[in-house]
């Protein structure tokens, strides 16, 4: 999943002409369409964590 | 199971606010927030965190904008006073979860800055472990710098809770693995931490 968001499918990278070069990302539109999903994920997660400490 | 615990600072354990100088410097409240959203922008203060430096900085944000030039010095011959201190009701939540969990700071700082807010506030010395975005030339949320994190500390993403007042950080953790807590302004990190299942608050 690392090498993914790293993609080009996920962002454009911009290679900086520097004495130690850097590449800096910007969010692609492809990325943001993700935002939603991510969230629910973290939604999801908090609730497994909540359900997980009830039982203990 | 969560057995560490990763807290971005600005926002969440130190009050942070580049307003707090500029507010004296502009009489104007448009004329402030112009200055703020298209000179002094968080993009300009972001390359910092990433490892620019402040000189270069202030030289090459001066030459683009030499109206400011005096304002734009500023940023960092006040940068203390950007300061509003340490956010005490979660800095209060340290010391009772050192007792239970690891600590560690994940954080986007500029290397020339953070030493000094370091040595200002003791609430630094609770944390096993430090990444500093200046240091390492990375800032979140790209995901090298967690990485990095896990790697020099030992830590597996899955039992790591992260906590940032940013939700685009928050995202890049969640996609790596982590558990984590957008903290946003109108939560209680102790009630959330509690929801989350985390011992002794």
């Amino acid at each position: 999943m690392v090498d993914h968001v790293m993609s080009a499918a996920f962002a454009h990278p911009f290679l900086y002409a520097e004495i130690s070069p850097k590449v800096e990302y910007s969010m692609t539109e492809y990325y943001k369409t993700l935002e939603p999903v991510i969230h629910a994920l973290q939604v999801w997660d908090s609730h497994q964590l909540e359900k997980a400490s009830d039982q203990a | 199971m969560i057995r560490n615990i990763v807290f971005d600072f600005g926002g969440v354990l130190v009050d942070w606010n580049p307003e707090y100088v500029f507010k004296d410097v502009f009489s104007d409240r448009a004329e402030l927030d112009h200055f703020l959203e298209n000179i002094c922008t968080p993009d300009w203060n972001e390359k910092q965190d990433a490892g620019r430096s402040l000189s270069e900085a202030i030289r090459s944000l001066q030459e683009r904008h030499p109206k400011y030039r005096k304002e734009i010095r500023l940023y960092y011959d006040e940068w203390t006073s950007m300061l509003g201190g340490p956010i005490e009701q979660n800095v209060a939540l340290l010391k009772p979860l050192k007792a239970n969990y690891r600590l560690f700071g994940l954080t986007n700082w500029s290397a020339e800055t953070f030493p000094i807010a370091y040595d200002l506030y003791p609430l630094f010395g609770e944390f096993e472990g430090i990444v500093v975005s200046g240091e390492e030339r990375l800032a979140k949320p790209d995901e090298r710098i967690y990485q990095l994190l896990l790697e020099r500390y030992g830590l597996a993403a899955a039992e790591c809770l992260f906590i940032d007042d940013n939700a685009r950080n928050t995202r890049a953790a969640t996609v790596l693995g982590f558990h984590t807590l957008h903290l946003q302004s109108n939560i209680c990190l102790k009630e959330e931490l509690a929801h989350r299942g985390i011992r002794g608050l």
